[in-house]
C-alpha cells in the first residue's frame, strides 16, 4: 500500500512542479531585486507550433528555439541582457530551458525612451489585423488567423510601475500577403510606443542574439 | 477497494468513510490525479463518438448543435433529474429508417450542486425532417459563410481608427456541424457575434448585417427553436 501511495505522490509531483519558462525568467527577476535592480524591459518572442534551427554557443549548433525571453536591465550603470530560451536538444531527445550569461549591451535609448513614455507605453494597445471583404452589398471584417502566429510581449517594470503589451507579428503589417487584405489597423499600430520599442528591441536582439552563451540543465 | 456487503438484502458499497486511512489517501489521491487528467467538454467528445457510431451504421445526415458557457450555465428544470445548472450540452439531429431523431449530450450540477455531472438522452422522435434536408441541400452556403466575430469601430486616440474584436468575460460559445456524406463542415461563433451592440449604447457589431443573412445562422435559429421546445421532454 505504502508502495502504491509513493508512486501516486511521485506522480503528482512531476504533473505540479514541471518548470516552465515563465518561471525561470520570474526567478532571474526576483535574482535582480535582489541585488537592487528594479527597472528591466522583457522582450518576450514566441513562434507557435515552429523553431528555428540555430548554433547557440553552449548548447549545440543546431538547437531548435521555440520560446526566448530577452531581459534588459542596467547595473552598476551598464546595460546589460541577459536570455531565457525553451529549447530542443541537438539530436531532439529532450527539451530544457536555458539560461544566458549576463551579456554587455548599449540599451541607453531604450531605457531613456521607454521610461519617459510609460504613459504612452500603457495606452500604447496593438490591435489585432482585421481586414475587410466586400459581401454583396455590404462589408465583413475578418481578423486574420494565421496557422503559425509569431506572438510578442513587452514588458516594462520600473520600480512599482509594471506595465505588458502583447501583440502579433501580422498586426505590423500593412497586407495579409502582397496585394493581399488590408490590415485596417496598420496606421494606429505602427503609431504607438509598443511598435517603436519592438522596433528597438528587435534591432538590439538580432544584433547580439548570436554572441550570447547559454548554460542549459538537461531537465527532461 | 470498495467492496459490496449487504445490507437489509440490498447490494451496497462501502462509503469512503468506512475505509481504513491508507486506502482512503490512496483513494483520494486517486480521484485528484483523475481530475487532473481529466477532461471537461463532456458533451462535444460524447457527441463526436456518436455521430461516428451513427455514419457507421449507414447514416449519412447529421447535424451537431452545441452550446457552452466557461464558468456559468443555463437553470433548468427537469421532470427525472429536478432543478440542475447544464453547463454544456450538444443534440445531435440524424435521420434513420425515415424517422428524425435527436440526442443530447450534456455535462451539468445537480440539484444537491454536485458539478461534472453528464448524462445523454435516449434517442427522442422529433418532426425535424425539413430541417436536415435544407442543411444538406445548403451545406455548400454553410461552408462559404461562417458567423464573423463581433468587431467594433474606436478610435482610442481621438485620430487612428481601429477595429476590434469584442471579448465579452461570460458568453455562450455556439457550435454547430453538419455532416452529408463525406462533406462536412463545421462553425464556432458566439452570442453576441450575432448582435447589434453588446449594451444599449456599445457600438454597432460591423458584421451583424452579415452574419444574421448567413445560412449559419438560419440554421443556428431553427436549431435553437426545434430544441428549447423539446429538451424538457427528453429521458435521461
Amino acid at each position: 500500500m505504502q508502495k502504491i501511495l509513493i508512486g501516486i505522490l511521485c506522480l503528482l509531483s512531476f504533473s505540479s512542479y514541471s518548470q516552465d519558462l515563465a518561471d525561470k525568467v520570474k526567478s532571474e527577476i526576483e535574482s535582480f531585486h535582489r541585488r537592487g535592480i528594479d527597472t528591466t524591459i522583457i522582450f518576450f518572442v514566441a513562434f507557435v507550433h515552429t523553431g528555428f534551427p540555430r548554433k547557440v554557443k553552449g548548447l549545440g549548433d543546431t538547437i531548435m528555439i521555440f520560446d526566448s525571453d530577452y531581459i534588459f536591465y542596467k547595473e552598476n550603470g551598464k546595460g546589460m541582457l541577459i536570455a531565457c530560451i525553451d529549447y530542443v536538444s541537438e539530436d531532439g531527445t529532450y527539451t530544457d530551458i536555458a539560461v544566458s550569461k549576463p551579456f554587455p549591451v548599449n540599451c541607453d535609448s531604450l531605457f531613456d525612451y521607454s521610461l519617459k513614455r510609460l504613459d504612452d507605453f500603457d495606452r500604447g494597445y496593438v490591435f489585432p489585423f482585421v481586414y475587410r471583404i466586400p459581401w454583396e452589398n455590404d462589408s465583413v471584417y475578418i481578423p486574420l488567423k494565421t496557422s503559425h502566429p509569431s506572438n510578442f510581449d513587452v514588458a516594462i517594470s520600473a520600480g512599482t510601475y509594471h506595465s505588458s503589451q502583447s501583440f502579433k507579428g501580422d498586426d505590423f503589417d500593412t497586407n495579409a500577403y502582397t496585394n493581399g487584405p488590408r490590415n485596417l489597423n496598420y496606421p494606429h499600430n505602427i503609431s504607438t510606443v509598443t511598435y517603436k520599442l519592438y522596433n528597438m528591441l528587435q534591432e538590439t536582439v538580432d544584433k547580439v542574439r548570436d554572441e550570447l552563451f547559454f548554460v542549459g540543465t538537461k531537465k527532461k | 477497494m470498495l467492496e459490496p456487503r449487504k445490507n437489509n438484502g440490498i447490494i451496497v458499497y462501502n462509503s469512503i468513510s468506512n475505509l481504513n486511512p491508507m486506502t482512503r489517501i490512496v483513494f483520494i489521491l486517486v480521484l485528484c490525479f483523475s481530475c487532473l487528467c481529466g477532461q471537461a467538454q463532456f458533451s462535444r467528445d460524447t457527441a463526436y463518438r456518436q455521430i461516428k457510431k451513427l455514419q457507421s451504421e449507414g447514416v449519412d445526415t447529421i447535424i451537431r448543435y452545441g452550446k457552452i458557457v466557461p464558468m456559468y450555465g443555463w437553470i433548468e428544470q427537469s421532470k427525472q433529474l429536478g432543478e440542475i445548472v447544464v453547463q454544456e450540452y450538444t443534440f445531435v439531429f440524424y435521420q434513420t429508417k425515415g424517422e428524425t431523431y435527436l440526442m443530447r449530450f450534456m455535462t451539468y450540477s445537480d440539484s444537491a450542486g454536485i458539478m461534472g455531472r453528464t448524462a445523454v438522452s435516449k434517442p427522442m422522435k422529433v418532426d425535424a425532417e425539413l430541417m436536415l434536408k435544407w442543411a444538406a441541400d445548403n451545406i455548400t452556403t454553410i461552408i462559404k459563410q461562417p458567423i464573423c466575430s463581433h468587431i467594433i469601430k474606436q478610435k482610442p486616440d481621438g485620430v487612428n481608427t481601429v477595429y476590434d474584436i469584442y471579448y465579452p468575460s461570460h458568453t455562450e460559445g455556439i457550435n454547430i456541424g453538419v455532416l452529408v456524406g463525406k462533406e462536412q463542415v463545421g462553425h464556432d461563433f458566439t452570442f453576441e457575434d450575432c448582435q447589434y451592440n453588446y449594451s444599449d449604447n456599445g457600438p454597432e457589431n460591423l458584421n451583424y448585417s452579415y452574419n444574421i443573412q448567413t445560412s449559419t445562422y438560419k440554421l443556428y435559429l431553427i436549431l435553437q427553436a426545434i430544441t428549447q421546445s423539446v429538451q424538457n421532454e427528453l429521458k435521461y
